[in-house]
């Protein structure tokens, strides 16, 4: 029977761990609220505290609600919809009375469970979520029937288990039709890059472990480094680059199909909150909701909460993009001459000694870089103020990638060179079996590129020249850096990787995680469509409704027959399947076979109904009983006997 | 053997009138070696069948009248002092005999009858702390008077338990009566033979162990006593004492039945009188509860 003390604990264990797993995406007071109301149930179904009245529980209601609005306001609709559930849940769970309400929470709690995949779609969270459905279940089965808990947790995962076949044809063959009414995306605050680059005002660059983007070549990946572009920045304002006010528009490439790409890829990308994609150098893409902008650079359109899946080409920049528009070389020239007076004086200083020769002046930085010994840190100085260029240029002349490719590209743009900032990702990690590259947030750099005539942009990257370790892939490899990039790693698995042990399970990890990442997350309407055109060839609509329906009703109609088969009468022997054939004899002719009745009461009502067949039957259930109760093994003769008497009896007469 | 077995049924037909299927039940309970309840009004022939039973086993009988002033020292005897030999000697009450009749035992005090109760369970009694078997075989009848009648003393379900039987004989049908009411049978005159000697009846006892059981029918039996302790439908269940008493009642039932192996047939015949008084100690449930059981518990073929 139910037990309403099992329930609520099992219920406010899902609500725990659904907290747990969205802690970090709902505010803290929230989960605060929450916590208490966890307890309170808790406390309750121990009778360390009362239950509240109905009214109470109204009033607590209603004052919860107004705190939600209080913490969330009204823009925040996803994350208040969850919030509204999990306070549903807490406060009915106090107040509940019988199984009805028990069952309407189970349902109510189901949902909630799967709203935490609006969040994460992860390895870890998908088992979470599979791992509280089994538990939440097993509160539906406690509902009805009477067992111990972890009989009923046994029962509910082989329940939920035995579900898993038709869900993963639902999965995979069900059309995946786009949603039919846009869902606002919970606000995710994500690490990653930013859409302005600011070094100067940042002391100690934290670095997240999180995984960016993960890339599966075609053929061998390129040689190093990989410079994976995100963004490029043209607007230089007051020590800070931003994006120019034509990144969002859209291009198209007219002459692609001529050319033959230098790389070609397929990139699954980390929910992140900006749009951009990332891609080599210069990136375009065929993918369903990718844009193309100029400059190589790809943006995903929709909610940028979801693992991404996408194609890319990479094709030589100079094919591309050959000629510079004049809006275009005025926009990349565009420096105050307000602020940072020395780097100006240094760059109109170097044109004078070079005249013409731009890439002279571009191997001059180069050089100066060496001789004045700068050196890279991820721990620098804070320079702030107008001139912060001119502080990193002359005073401190350490720093990391930003204060490079910020500074490179102010003296640049200072000695007529054409020159912008980009920003994403330097470098990868390939896995031990060399099928995927994983990218993680500490990779993120940023780079300069120029405009030179003849060649058009091209890279400049001063963190090649100070710490050259750096472009051999990630930045957890690289030497010279090791302990400095620990020092500034968030604690996280790869900050244990000195352990030999925690490093083979990062990495097994991290090959589950990439196989979850592009078969399930990845698989998306183009590789549905792929995947069935091989399987079944190319599928008129009707064939592929047809398809459907056969492959949806297949697994149900095996389950009932299985259930049939399951259910179907045993007979001990063929002498039980007499006695059952003779009953069902009996009961043509209205001799109605009760349960309990013992074999000879129910041959003497027949025997009245059917007086020929009265010696049969007496012969039939005096060789029966010999055998069934007298355990003696019936004779040949015997055994022709009682078969004999059988057919007699069952036979009809016309 | 077995012949005799079918004589004395006749025999005792011959003095109960219309009782038969109650004469076997009481054969059946002697056999089994189990004690014999039964609950009637007065003047139903209780008395009667018992001492027909005892004639006809040639066994030594005595009746005992239980009425509420009824001390254990009455039933069991006691150490009387005899001043001629300056010694205690024993003065065996009515219980050492081998068969005895307990009428009424629901109008004495629960003191008395747990006295009787203890020997029966026993065998053996205790006097001054000095112990004396009873004879065997030892069977014992005891009559209650319905238990709605003025003066009784219910006996508690722990005791009722352990009566292997209870019976109610029930009034006589129309036919029989009016041989009874003409005289037309000489219960009086007529003299009953001993057709099985005591030391018969104790070879046919043990002969009852020897009756085989199959599986499907120990498996009946299962079913029966788990069902009572699994519905809600049974206010008590049935305890291993019943189910191993259900077991020795069908096998001397199967005797009765000049058979050497047990039947769904036996169990069903022997069920409502080994279980019901376990089952609802007041007959409060009509004698329905056994039956539900019957209904509700399939039988394997």
């Amino acid at each position: 029977m139910l037990d309403s003390k099992r329930q609520t604990l099992l219920q406010c264990l899902i609500l725990f761990s659904v907290s747990l797993l969205l802690w970090q995406s709902l505010p803290v007071a929230f989960s605060a609220i929450t916590l208490l109301l966890v307890i309170w149930n808790v406390t309750a179904s121990y009778k360390f505290s009362h239950r509240p009245s109905i009214t109470f529980a109204n009033l607590v209601a209603a004052a919860t609600t107004v705190a939600l609005y209080l913490i969330f306001g009204v823009d925040e609709l996803v994350n208040i919809s969850v919030a509204m559930l999990m306070l549903a849940i807490c406060l009915k769970l106090l107040i509940v009375k019988n199984s009805k309400n028990y069952m309407m929470l189970v349902l109510v709690q189901q949902f909630l469970i799967v709203s935490v995949l609006l969040y994460d779609q992860s390895l870890i969270a998908s088992l979470m979520c599979f791992v509280l459905t089994i538990i939440n279940f097993s509160c539906l089965l406690d509902i009805h029937s009477n067992q111990n808990t972890k009989n009923l947790i046994k029962l509910s995962a082989k329940y939920v288990t035995a579900s898993l076949p038709l869900a993963f044809i639902l999965f995979v063959f069900l059309p995946k039709l786009p949603s039919l009414w846009q869902m606002p995306s919970p606000d995710n605050a994500t690490v990653g890059l930013s859409d302005s680059v600011n070094p100067f005002d940042i002391a100690k660059l934290s670095k997240s472990t999180d995984l960016a983007f993960r890339v599966a070549f075609d053929e061998a990946p390129p040689a190093q480094p990989l410079y994976w572009r995100a963004m490029i920045h043209e607007n230089f304002d007051k020590g800070v680059w931003r994006l120019s006010e034509f990144a969002d528009a859209e291009v198209s490439i007219t002459n692609l199909k001529a050319l033959s790409p230098v790389a070609s890829y397929q990139i699954y990308a980390e929910p992140s909150s900006l749009k951009w994609l990332y891609s080599l150098d210069y990136g375009t893409s065929s993918s369903y909701q990718t844009m193309q902008h100029y400059g190589g650079v790809l943006s995903r359109q929709g909610q940028t909460n979801q693992i991404f899946n996408y194609d890319v080409a990479s094709y030589d920049i100079g094919q591309i993009e050959s000629t510079l528009s004049g809006y275009g070389r005025n926009m990349n020239l565009a420096v105050s001459y307000q602020s940072n007076p020395q780097i100006t004086q240094l760059a109109v200083q170097m044109r004078k000694r070079y005249g013409n020769d731009d890439k002279a002046i571009v191997m001059a930085l180069r050089n100066y870089y060496i001789d004045r010994g700068f050196s890279y840190t991820l721990q620098p100085p804070r320079m702030p103020g107008p001139n912060s260029v001119d502080s990193f240029m002359f005073n401190a002349r350490r720093g990391f990638c930003g204060h490079y490719a910020s500074a490179s590209a102010v003296f640049f743009r200072a000695a007529g060179i054409p020159a912008r900032v980009v920003s994403g990702y330097l470098g990868g990690q390939l896995s031990p079996n060399g099928k995927f590259m994983s990218v993680y947030q500490y990779d993120a750099h940023a780079w300069t590129e120029v405009w030179l005539k003849g060649s058009g942009w091209t890279r400049f990257d001063a963190t090649e020249v100070v710490s050259p370790d750096r472009l051999n892939g990630s930045l957890s490899q690289t030497g010279s850096m090791t302990q400095e990039f620990y020092d500034n790693m968030e604690f996280g698995l790869l900050s244990l990787s000195g352990l030999k042990v925690f490093n083979e399970l990062r990495i097994m990890f991290e090959e589950f995680d990439y196989k979850w990442t592009s078969w399930v997350l990845g698989f998306n309407q183009k590789e549905q469509e792929n995947l069935i055109s091989r399987l079944f060839g190319h599928l008129l609509s009707w064939q592929y409704a047809l398809m459907i329906i056969t492959l949806f009703f297949t697994p149900i109609l095996i389950m009932y027959a299985l259930h049939w088969w399951q259910r179907r009468p045993k007979y001990v022997d063929e002498y039980s399947r007499y006695v059952k054939d003779i009953i069902e004899y009996g009961e043509s002719f209205g001799v109605v076979y009760h349960k309990g009745t013992t074999l000879s009461d129910y041959f003497d009502v027949l025997k009245q109904k059917q007086p020929t067949k009265a010696t049969a039957l007496s012969s039939f259930l005096l060789l029966y009983h010999k055998l069934r109760y007298q355990q003696v093994l019936l004779n040949k003769d015997e055994r022709q006997s009682i078969k004999r008497n059988y057919k007699k009896i069952i036979k009809r007469e016309s | 053997m077995h012949n005799n077995i079918q004589n004395v049924i006749e025999q005792l037909s011959s003095v109960i009138l219309g009782k038969r299927h109650q004469i076997k039940l009481a054969l059946t309970c002697i056999l089994a070696r189990g004690h014999l309840l039964i609950e009637d009004l007065p003047g139903m022939g209780k008395t009667s069948l018992s001492h027909a039973l005892a004639n006809s086993f040639g066994l030594s009988y005595q009746r005992i009248q239980f009425t509420s002033d009824l001390l254990p020292a009455d039933i069991v005897g006691a150490s009387v002092f005899n001043a001629k030999d300056q010694s205690f000697e024993l003065h065996q009450g009515p219980i050492f005999n081998q068969v005895v009749l307990a009428d009424e035992i629901n109008r004495a005090g629960p003191k008395t009858q747990s006295a009787l109760l203890e020997a029966m369970e026993e065998h053996q009694v205790s006097i001054d702390g000095q112990t004396h078997l009873l004879p065997t075989p030892f069977f014992v009848i005891a009559t209650q008077n319905p238990i709605h009648q003025a003066g009784t003393f219910a006996l508690p379900e722990s005791q009722l338990d352990r009566f292997l039987m209870r019976i109610e004989l029930g009034f006589p049908d129309r036919e029989s009566e009016r041989k009874i009411i003409l005289g037309d049978f000489a219960q009086q005159s007529k003299q009953l033979n001993q057709i099985i000697s005591s030391d018969e009846l104790l070879q046919l006892q043990s002969l009852v162990n020897d009756i085989s059981v199959s599986d499907t029918v120990v498996d009946y039996i299962l079913d029966l006593v788990e069902l009572s302790r699994n519905s809600d439908d049974y206010p008590l269940s049935l305890s291993p004492r019943a189910s191993s008493g259900l077991m020795q009642a069908a096998k001397a039932w199967a005797m009765i039945e000049q058979r050497d192996y047990v039947t769904p047939d036996d169990i069903k015949a022997v069920f409502p009188s080994v279980v019901e008084h376990r089952l609802s100690p007041n007959g409060a449930y009509n004698n329905d509860l056994s039956q539900r059981l019957l209904n509700n518990t399939s039988i394997n073929f």
